[in-house]
Parts: C-alpha cells; structure tokens; sequence
C-alpha cells in the first residue's frame, strides 16, 4: 500500500481543532490513530498509558466494531465508546482512515463529548481527505532510498549480522 | 501502509504474522519479545482466550532506534489462526506494510496451510489491495515446527505455498531457531519497498 506522510504544515489545521475541541468539552486528551494501529499525534494529558498500545487496541476496537455494524446489516460505522468506570473514551472515524479518540471523566459527558466530536469531526475529515489525495502523486526521494539502507543496516545489527 | 510523521520525527511499518492455527505465530512474538533488550521492544499485548488461542491479536512493537533523524518502529502483529475468525482477520490485516506467512511442517497439516494461504489471498483482495499492491507486498515464508516427526520437506512446502519463491526461512519457533532470521528478512524487504514505491507529501 502507499506511503503516506504528515508534514508540520498538515499539523497546524490538526492542532488547532483537537485544541478547541478539548477546550469546549474539558476532555484528558485526544488521539489520531491511522487505522492501521499507529499513533499519528496526541493533544492533552496522554502520560499515564502505553500510548502504542492504545493506538493499536483502538484501531482493532473500531475495525471488529465496523464488522459487526456490518453484520447488523449497517454499511458503515461511525463511532464507537468505551465506557470505563474512571475514563471513558469516545472513538470517530475520519475520512475512511483515521480514528480521533477522544478521552475523558467525570468532568465532562458523553452527549458534550459526542456533539463537540461530530463537529471537529467534520473539519478534520475535509483536512484528512486532501492529504489523501496526495498518496502518490510524489516521486520517492533520495532521502528515502538512503534512510531505507540506513535502517537495514539497523535491523542487521539488531538481529546479529 | 508506512506513516512517515515529520512532526514526531517516526516512521512506522506494519507487519503482519499469518497462518493456519496453532502453526506457531504467537510463539514467534514470545521469542522475538523474550530475546529483544527490553528498550528495543514495547510490551506484548495478546487478546487471547482462556485457553490462551489468539482470540483477536497480539501485538508486539519493535523499536530500531533513530535512524537519519527518525525514529523507527515496526508493529508486529498475529491474527487468530481458526478458520472461524475470518472477520477478525481481515480487521487486523488493515494498512499493513509486509506479511509472514507461517506454515505447520507437520504432515496433518498441509490442507490447513493450503487453506489459510486461500484465505489470506481472499483477505487482501477484500480489505481493497490492487493486483499490483499484492504483487509488490513484501512476503516471506516461514517453515515452522522442522523438529517434528517426518516434517513435510520443505520442497514440497515451497512448491505448495510458495512458488513464486518469496524469501523463506526453516524454524522451530518454540526454540527460538528462525525467528530473527524471519523477521529480519521482512523488515529489509519492507524497507526496500519504501525505498522503491512513492510517498505522499504535503508541504
């Protein structure tokens, strides 16, 4: 499959809507997992977890949860919750690729977080859709070709060659 | 699909252990994580059953380090191997960047290898992936459990599984043998089809 990259520029429009969307609904923190499993960024508190680890139950979380929509006789899913005794966490799915989970307790409510979700959802999925249409479009680099042999040469020093 | 995070200064790949049940994905994972320094691997996660049989997936991520300014992880990851968890399968194959196809060497074995090598080529057609995306996804074979009595030979394995004559590595996973050289293996090819495939970017 193809590459895909996030540059500083892609960050700014993604900062600013998990920043407001933390502000409005007194969220810890929230998430963008690819849905491949990989933390893409984080805004908030995100300190006391294995944050690789969430990302890849996340991603895991939200694709069982799109097969049993499917099952159900749904198309397509477009939130899933977690609903824990101390944190609960509120998962989006944005342009068919990425997951913004949103973390939260007792000072905030699902409904907040559910409403003020769907809104960032719908600025980020406009963001997220222009970077994909880029997959592609761009020649691999010099730099990739030597950071790929630097990192081969990484992998035989870790597994003793 | 490999994210490459200039923010973060990461690159990820994901890699993928398939196979039929109980052919040794998930002792692959506990070796490789029972070997590896304990700061060049995150913690396994494995939803597994009681009866410890990969319910959904493990999950092991690997750290390489920083390479050219960047840091480098490669997430491994198993799927459940019963024929009844296809769903679960096809779920955890999403975004991948290469494959391990672990087969059992032991005789009773070789229509469930057979059949989950069918499965796997149906998998990636349904999760989206075009014939040239199949063609160019980096592979490699294992030939797991070589210890046990009157093994398939591995000749007749590769002509079975692998014709096409992918990378391919004899193991006895439970010992630990083949394990690394597997993985190294995929790792490098994966690297390669960074090196040679296109890149988004976005300035």
């Amino acid at each position: 499959m193809p590459q895909w990259t996030l540059f500083e520029n892609d960050f700014r429009a993604i900062d600013q809507v998990l920043y407001e969307l933390l502000e409005k609904t007194n969220a810890l923190s929230v998430h963008l997992v690819d849905r491949s499993g990989q933390l893409i960024t984080t805004s908030g508190r995100s300190s006391d977890f294995d944050a690789t680890a969430f990302a890849s139950l996340v991603a895991a979380d939200f694709t069982a949860n799109a097969e049993l929509s499917q099952l159900m006789g749904d198309a397509s899913i477009d939130a899933v919750v977690n609903e824990g005794k101390s944190r609960s966490v509120y998962s989006r799915m944005l342009a068919d690729r990425v997951i913004m989970c949103t973390v939260f307790d007792r000072r905030s409510t699902l409904g907040l977080v559910r409403l003020r979700a769907s809104r960032a959802a719908v600025e980020l999925d406009g963001v997220f859709r222009k970077l994909f249409e880029k997959v592609g479009m761009v020649e691999t680099g010099r730099g990739t070709s030597e950071y790929a042999a630097a990192a081969g040469r990484e992998v035989d020093a870790l597994f003793g060659e | 699909m490999a994210l490459i995070n200039h923010r973060a200064r990461e690159i990820h790949f994901k890699i993928v252990y398939y196979g039929c049940g109980l052919c040794g994905k998930t002792t692959n994972l506990k070796r490789l994580h029972d070997r590896l320094p304990p700061e060049r691997r995150g913690r396994l996660v494995s939803i597994a059953t009681d009866h410890e049989r990969t319910l959904f997936f493990d999950f092991l991520p690997i750290d390489l380090g920083e390479v050219n300014g960047f840091k480098t992880r490669f997430h491994l990851y198993t799927v459940p191997g019963q024929v009844y968890y296809r769903l679960s399968r096809r779920a955890v194959l999403q975004g991948l960047d290469g494959l391990v196809f672990v087969a059992d060497s032991h005789p009773a074995r070789e229509d469930a290898n057979m059949a989950s090598l069918a499965d796997l080529g149906t998998q990636l057609v349904t999760i989206g992936l075009s014939p040239d995306q199949l063609r160019r996804m980096p592979w490699v074979f294992q030939y797991n459990k070589r210890d046990v009595p009157a093994a398939v030979p591995v000749e007749r394995l590769r002509l079975a599984l692998n014709p096409r004559g992918a990378p391919e590595f004899e193991s006895v996973a439970s010992e630990g043998r083949g394990v690394s050289e597997t993985l190294r293996s995929i790792c490098k090819a994966v690297l390669a089809r960074l090196a040679a495939d296109p890149v988004t970017a976005s300035a």
